[in-house]
């Protein structure tokens, strides 16, 4: 995709053939685009560590009680929930 | 029973968002019909639609999907848009070959949440063809004025091809008994 997209309005109550309007989507848009995909990328990439921790969690307590040896309390807390 | 065309779309270049406004409530159904394509790199994307702007948690669905060799079935609630997965084709698929559905809105216009039908497929005649039928739900009693349809992707940008198409039809029940 190389050029400027539009967003194309139709106006139900005029007549067929009278009906479009086409506005090109305007840089404070495109601006408005670009801060929701970091938002969503910020918020994707801190789920994502997150859910790397506890999974890291999750094999040290399995790893310990294998072993037999004492859980932190995170751990233990991760095995009651 | 009559059914007239009150709204209709070909659009030219990239689009990124198509809106249907001012749909009268003369009528007693709409009916939508979509045939849709993006100017992106993919086989299929999906595809969003909001009634009147509304982007409250008030969108609903269930699905069932079949792509030629598999099938599946599952939902949504309390979203904020109308989420068709299989939404329309991209570039990667044949040239010429659009997704077209329709979406059937009974009572449109009525004081009551709004259900509707929709029922789309990918115009492939190849062992992969993706279709999908769905039954959504708008939980607003106002009724329906406008529609919107879009690509929810930001990065990047998934924009209607040209030659996208969406016609919106008005039903007048019928009268005399």
């Amino acid at each position: 995709m190389s050029e400027t997209p539009v967003n194309v309005f139709i106006d139900c109550s005029k007549p067929i053939g009278e009906q479009e309007t086409i506005v090109p989507v305007t840089a404070e848009e495109l601006a408005l685009a670009a801060a929701a995909r970091d938002a969503a990328e910020e918020v994707a990439i801190a789920e994502a560590a997150a859910e790397t921790a506890k999974a890291a969690l999750k094999d040290s307590a399995r790893n310990k009680l294998i072993a037999g040896e004492p859980l932190t309390a995170e751990e233990a807390a991760l095995l009651v929930m | 029973m009559t059914m007239k065309l009150i709204g209709t779309t070909t659009v030219t270049s990239d689009t990124q968002t198509i809106t249907l406004s001012s749909i009268p409530s003369t009528g007693s159904d709409l009916y939508v019909t979509v045939s849709a394509k993006y100017n992106y790199a993919s086989s299929f994307t999906g595809m969003n639609m909001r009634i009147n702007g509304d982007s409250s948690a008030v969108y609903s669905r269930n699905f069932i999907f079949g792509d030629g060799s598999s099938k599946a079935a599952s939902g949504g609630s309390d979203e904020t848009s109308f989420f068709l997965n299989i939404g329309a084709t991209g570039t990667n698929g044949t040239a010429d070959i659009f997704s077209n559905g329709y979406f059937y809105f009974p009572n449109y216009a009525g004081s009551m949440a709004k259900g509707f039908s929709s029922d789309w497929v990918v115009e492939n005649n190849t062992a992969t063809a993706y279709q999908e039928l769905f039954a959504g739900s708008w939980n607003s009693t106002a009724a329906i004025t406008s529609l919107s349809f879009y690509n929810a992707s930001t990065n990047p940008v998934v924009p209607f091809a040209a030659g996208t198409t969406i016609s919106v039809y008005t039903i007048t029940k019928g009268t005399g008994v």
